[in-house]
């Protein structure tokens, strides 16, 4: 631990105590479990030989991808997905806990890409944060000593043992993902508020009466005046577009998180959009202050014991 | 939004060696995920302005061109390549609703020449309807979009096509002679604007000769003097013309 003093450094490399990292961790594994879990019907026709896309067809697409070289031939029989899916599946419970977190976030990350290189076609947005956010987390664990992890088992283990570090962890662990989430944002947001259709209402209808994606359709929202969806997809657009702004400043941050909340949880109820609200939540957690943090994971059940955990070492016995 | 403020000030992890390390790769992950996300086509810069549009290609031409070949080369070892697209610039105006024709053999004193595939339903003759899990719909819409219209689009048709022909069946348990998807658009119009003329269209895609499929697990591209933008041109007249 060193002290320095540019805003370069103090961005990037200033001691945090973590617990925020700790929640995307939680939340990126349960959103792994739900993937996962619901794969392992998928297995026979999405991940194998016997279904619609062959391992030669995986090969292809992945050619100009460094994860060509995880699918070798022969690999294609459904019961190597099984193995792996179900390898996948314990690692991410691992994930959950923290434990072995040196190798485990790295494991999960290269597990999650074999199945998106296997079958790449119904990929979605979802699946794409969850990918990168597990890409952000593995490097995490290979730098990080296992033992300041925040909320995990190797933690709890350690301040049991007498040598747990001082330390927390360092702001890079967390500004990547914040920056991850805000250039997703800033990106959807600027094609649509330089488009015509989130400026005259019609954006919010025409996703709401999308027969691929709306569980409802959009007939519920005939009672809505037009001054209404202008004014809901307006604010979406213009809030996507300045989120890096809003959750940088101290006085409109929790407002911005608010909205998005509000807004992922009503896209989780009216759209089927895959993982795509999951994979944004888990996120959220990075945005969050550290005292903020402490008082979620508190009111998580299983968490409270490893978010009261000392930083200092316990006192060795005379 | 200061999350240190918890912590002591000015206490900063790692070494100056491993920062400036450390700050190079995060500078450049995030510099080749924004070039990246830079628009490549010149339509993408339509949605603008008249003003702004030569300019704004005039700055980004330059950079794309010369940090793409930079660039790709980690995103492809990182797979942080990225798409934040849906919905945007618009949502699409359009429902799709999909259907798979196959084609059976017929006996020869047959009426029908074959069944039809309906999104994710197979209507028998009999009426008895038999649930399809490849055709759900979020998947038809891939199908649609993904499949059409990308430039691997015609072989994930064909490795589409051929998972159909080897696991559709008639009642009597034989395989088709041939698939073909068809799809059904419909224009989707928000309350305050009148429909069009030109609310439907029909588009097919296929249609695809099993007899291609059925003695090869392999891909076109591994089978010498195979066509790869598909069937053989008089197989597939042969076959549009057949049983419809």
């Amino acid at each position: 631990m060193n002290s320095d003093g540019n805003a370069w450094t103090r961005y990037w490399f200033a001691d945090r105590e973590g617990t925020s990292l700790g929640l995307v961790r939680i939340g990126v594994a349960l959103t792994g479990l739900i993937l996962a879990i619901s794969s392992l019907r998928l297995v026979p026709d999405w991940y194998s030989d016997a279904g619609y896309f062959p391992l030669e067809a995986a090969q292809y697409w992945s050619s100009e991808w460094a994860f060509r070289y995880l699918l070798p031939d022969g690999s294609g029989g459904m019961w190597v997905s099984f193995a792996l899916i179900g390898t996948w599946i314990a690692v991410l419970g691992l994930l959950l806990v923290g434990r072995w977190m040196r190798w485990v976030p790295l494991a999960s990350w290269i597990l999650g890409l074999w199945f998106f290189a296997r079958d790449p076609i119904f990929l979605d947005g979802g699946d794409e944060i969850f990918r990168l956010i597990s890409l952000y987390l593995a490097f995490t664990g290979l730098v990080l000593d296992p033992r300041t992890q925040p909320l995990s088992v190797d933690r709890l283990r350690a301040v049991e043992r007498g040598d747990a570090p001082e330390t927390g962890v360092p702001a890079w662990s967390i500004r990547l993902i914040q920056l991850q989430i805000m250039i997703l944002y800033m990106t959807t947001g600027f094609w649509k508020v330089v488009s015509a259709a989130w400026w005259d209402g019609s954006a919010l209808y025409l996703a709401y009466a999308s027969s691929t994606f709306s569980r409802f359709g959009a007939a519920w929202l005939d009672w809505m005046p037009r001054a209404g969806f202008v004014v809901l997809t307006v604010s979406t657009a213009w809030w996507e577009f300045l989120f890096p702004v809003l959750v940088s400043v101290s006085k409109t941050r929790r407002a911005a998180l608010v909205f998005g909340l509000g807004l992922h949880l009503s896209i989780l109820i009216a759209m089927s959009v895959g993982l795509f609200p999951f994979s944004m939540l888990a996120c959220y957690a990075a945005f969050l202050t550290d005292g903020e943090s402490r008082r979620l994971a508190y009111r998580i059940p299983g968490v409270r014991r490893l978010i009261s955990l000392p930083v200092a070492p316990a006192p060795t016995p005379a | 939004m200061d999350p240190a403020a918890d912590r002591a000030p000015g206490r900063v992890h790692h070494t100056r060696l491993v920062r400036a390390v450390l700050s190079v790769l995060f500078g450049f992950n995030f510099l080749a995920i924004g070039v990246y996300l830079l628009p490549v086509d010149r339509e993408s810069y339509d949605v603008l302005p008249e003003g702004l549009r030569d300019p704004a290609i005039r700055i980004m031409a330059p950079i794309i061109y010369h940090l793409t070949p930079i660039t790709t080369p980690w995103l492809n070892a990182t797979w942080t390549r990225q798409n934040w697209k849906l919905f945007a610039p618009d949502p699409s105006a359009w429902n799709v609703r999909g259907e798979i024709v196959a084609w059976f053999p017929t006996r020869p004193d047959a009426f029908e020449p074959g069944f039809r595939w309906s999104s994710d339903t197979l209507a028998m003759p009999s009426g008895e309807n038999d649930p399809y899990p490849h055709f759900g719909r979020g998947r038809i819409y891939r199908i649609a979009l993904d499949l059409g219209e990308t430039g691997r689009g015609e072989s994930l048709q064909r490795w589409y096509a051929s998972a159909l022909c080897r696991h559709l069946s008639d009642p009597e348990g034989r395989s088709p002679d041939g698939v073909e998807i068809r799809l059904f658009w419909s224009r989707i119009h928000p309350p305050w604007v009148s429909p069009g003329d030109d609310d439907f269209y029909f588009q097919t895609i296929g249609g695809f000769n099993c007899w291609e499929f059925k003695n090869r697990a392999r891909p076109w591209w591994s089978i010498p003097g195979l066509d790869p933008r598909g069937l053989p041109v008089a197989h597939r007249a042969a076959f549009r013309g057949g049983p419809e």
